[in-house]
């Protein structure tokens, strides 16, 4: 897949998550971000890299990343640079494996 | 007695004074009064002159030489005071005549010892004089030691300086002769040592030459440095030839290299204490060459990622050879796939393997050269290791390093308690795990972890070995949905492995029969109690995976047929029916399955999710941020989003 098709496939993902949650607010795991990939035929060796295109893409839009308080809803990773959470989710992928609902190492809101 | 004149002090009888008239008419009693009180005052006179003399601390007797005679200059002073203030004392001039010549018979005797001692310091400082030009011919000749003129002068000189102190002393002449071979012999001694540390074939030259003016037992003295120094030199020789020794890069430093290197440098005549000695130099270079070896290794790692972060879009070609040489295969795959990804990738052998030292073995892991792991360590592991060893070299304290020991050994006693091999892969995926909450703690929660939240981490990631705890889901410990164990689940004798699959093989089995009671593999089932091969297992787990399959199809519908009207995506639904249809579809979805809490942070609030038997199904229930009821599922790599609407 050349880069021109990885970016488009980047982008439209991107763009699915940010439009779907203008229209509808939900929070969506990390988990799903591969699912959607895989829906686009990408290989398999290519899913971390571009789930972690996509990351940056919607948090450059106001998607804000965090994880489930106890009881309570998502607990934003505020005092995090793009940088630092796109890091801190490549380390829990690599040490986890790929994130699976359950195990989704971050969700979005 | 005899004296010594000495300048102040007086001889001479004194002038008598005029007796005064007598007052007391010269009666017995009277007389025997003045006598009483006159030798008391010569008693007290005494005294004094004698702690003037003995004192054995203040006395002039306790001092030498030049200090001796600075206080035999003063002591003649003190004595006419002290005689004037006795005379004074004297009442009338029966006393002061009784007492006179009693006071004259004390200076005379204290004038005599004061001679004696002028002589005894006047020796001790001629002594001291003749002993400290000696001493300075002595140096002379150590650093002029090869000019054999100069040092025939200064022998010459210092034959002549004992000899005159000989003279002085009124010695006999064979002792004077006696002294004056011992300083020149002591002063070509001196200087032959002084050549050996310089130049040993020199200093056996000015040896055999001065040999015969030097003392016999300095001989033997000399002998004895000749031949450490020979054997000092020749060890030397070697070791230089050791350390010139090219290092090869492809192989570190071998013993037998060194042995046979050093085999040619040794002389036939050589000891066998020699070759002993020999031999531990030999060692001693071959470790040391180890050393340089294993430093060069590292450096070059270093050299080598700095190279590629100048250069990130060149080839690993273009790598200076002389780095290149220098990485072992371990560091040239690390550096490529730093190359590859961008970053360098923790080798999780290497990091478990200095972790476990850093825990366990911290003054080992302080002498870790960690630089020879650069490449397999990712910057934050490195800087944590490093930072690490660098507190522990300091002796400081580091409080991360000490809260994540805590947590380590926490862990590993509980794996280990658990039956769990503490080295196998299981205990290092828990470990690694651990490390990564750990790490994680005080970015999501803002602060470290404490000994609560430490226990914590380490009795959720320990408890998924035992069959019902742990904080997250593993499927060789399901426990169908209703809470019944397997049949006959670990209570046989067979082997582990043979356990685990008996296990794996009636959980799926039973499962199966509940969602599929018609399932053609039920009949298959074998009565013995023996455990099924791995091969049944698979099928059987294959089986229920696709009946799982079946039934979430027909639950959901198929990817190009889902139930419901599409949302923002495909994969998103939006269903009719509210929270009680919700429930309906997620209890049906989760028949069988497995209750499991998710990861903290991850899907908990007021959800549930469950794992079905199978690999990899999991369904979940929560309320979204909208307040709608909404199921998850979790399908071969598909994830379905199903809203709830009313």
């Amino acid at each position: 897949m050349d880069k021109a098709r990885e970016q488009e496939i980047v982008n439209e993902i991107a763009s699915m998550h940010i439009e779907g949650h203008r229209k509808v607010p939900d929070e969506f795991g990390l988990f799903e971000i591969p699912c959607d990939l895989r829906g686009y035929r990408v290989a398999q060796g290519e899913i971390l890299r571009l789930s972690l295109e996509i990351v940056r893409l919607l948090l450059r839009n106001g998607i804000r990343a965090g994880r489930f308080g106890e009881g309570r809803g998502l607990d934003f990773w505020t005092g995090m640079t793009e940088d630092q959470i796109v890091e801190h989710i490549r380390r829990e992928w690599q040490a986890e494996g790929e994130p699976i609902l359950g195990k989704s190492i971050c969700w979005f809101g | 007695m005899g004296v010594i004149k000495l300048d102040g002090l007086s001889f001479e009888q004194p002038a008598a004074e005029p007796w005064p008239p007598f007052l007391d008419n010269g009666d017995e009693h009277t007389i025997r009064v003045d006598e009483m009180f006159a030798r008391q005052l010569d008693n007290e006179f005494s005294a004094g002159v004698r702690g003037l003399l003995h004192d054995p601390e203040t006395g002039i007797s306790a001092q030498r030489g030049e200090a001796a005679l600075e206080a035999i200059a003063g002591a003649l002073p003190a004595l006419n005071e002290l005689k004037e203030r006795t005379l004074a004392e004297a009442m009338g001039p029966r006393q002061r005549s009784i007492l006179e010549p009693l006071i004259e018979t004390r200076l005379d005797w204290a004038a005599g010892t004061l001679g004696q001692l002028a002589q005894r310091a006047t020796v001790e400082v001629d002594d001291q004089s003749v002993a400290e030009r000696i001493t300075g011919l002595n140096r002379d000749a150590a650093t002029s030691w090869q000019d054999p003129a100069y040092l025939r002068r200064l022998g010459r000189t210092a034959v002549e300086e004992l000899r005159y102190q000989g003279e002085r002393r009124g010695w006999d002449e064979v002792e004077t002769e006696a002294r004056a071979r011992g300083g020149l012999s002591d002063l070509y001694a001196g200087a032959v040592e002084a050549a050996m540390g310089s130049d040993l074939d020199r200093a056996a030259r000015l040896y055999d030459h001065a040999r015969e003016v030097i003392a016999p037992e300095r001989q033997t003295a000399l002998d004895r440095g000749f031949v450490d120094a020979r054997e000092g030199a020749l060890l030397r020789e070697i070791d230089g030839a050791l350390a010139a020794l090219p290092l090869d890069p492809k192989k570190p430093p071998e013993a037998q290299v060194f042995a046979a290197r050093t085999e040619g440098l040794i002389p036939d005549d050589a000891s066998p204490e020699m070759r002993t000695r020999i031999g531990q130099v030999a060692a001693h270079a071959q470790r040391r060459a180890e050393r340089q070896w294993q430093n060069q290794q590292a450096e070059a790692g270093v050299a080598a990622l700095d190279w590629l972060r100048r250069n990130p879009d060149a080839s690993l070609l273009r790598l200076p050879w002389e780095v290149r040489d220098w990485l072992a295969p371990d560091q040239w795959d690390g550096l490529v796939d730093a190359a590859t990804n961008g970053w360098v990738r923790t080798d999780p052998a290497v990091y478990e393997r200095l972790d476990r030292q850093a825990v366990y073995a911290p003054k080992q892991f302080a002498g870790i050269d960690l630089d020879r792991h650069r490449l397999a360590l990712g910057d934050d592991d490195y800087a944590r290791l490093a930072t690490a060893q660098q507190a522990r070299a300091e002796g400081r304290i580091d409080p991360a390093q000490i809260r994540w020991a805590h947590t380590r050994v926490g862990l590993d006693r509980a794996i280990d308690a658990i039956g769990i091999d503490t080295d196998g892969p299981e205990a290092i995926a828990a470990r690694a795990e651990a490390r990564d909450r750990f790490d994680g703690f005080e970015a999501i929660e803002g602060r470290a972890p404490n000994g609560e939240d430490i226990d914590g981490i380490v009795d959720g990631i320990a408890g998924r070995f035992t069959p019902d705890g742990g904080d997250s889901f593993d499927p060789a410990y399901v426990i169908p949905a209703g809470g019944i164990r397997p049949r006959g689940s670990g209570s046989s004798g067979l082997p582990q492995s043979a356990q685990a699959r008996v296990f794996t093989y009636r959980s799926h089995s039973d499962f199966l029969r509940r969602i599929e009671p018609n399932n053609p593999l039920l009949a298959t089932i074998s009565g013995r109690n023996a455990a099924p091969d791995q091969i049944v297992v698979d099928r059987m787990v294959a089986e229920v995976q696709a009946a799982v399959s079946r039934r979430i199809d027909r639950l959901v519908g198929s990817p190009d047929n889902y139930i419901g009207t599409a949302g923002t995506k495909p994969t998103i639904r939006e269903i009719p029916g509210g929270r009680s249809a919700a429930n309906e579809l997620f209890d049906k979805l989760s028949f069988g399955g497995t209750r499991f809490t998710p990861r903290t942070g991850d899907y908990s609030r007021d959800g549930v999710i469950v794992r079905l038997p199978g690999n990899g199904v999991i369904v979940g229930f929560r309320i979204n941020a909208q307040n709608q009821p909404t199921v998850d599922i979790y399908h071969n790599g598909i994830q379905l989003k199903l809203h709830y609407v009313k």
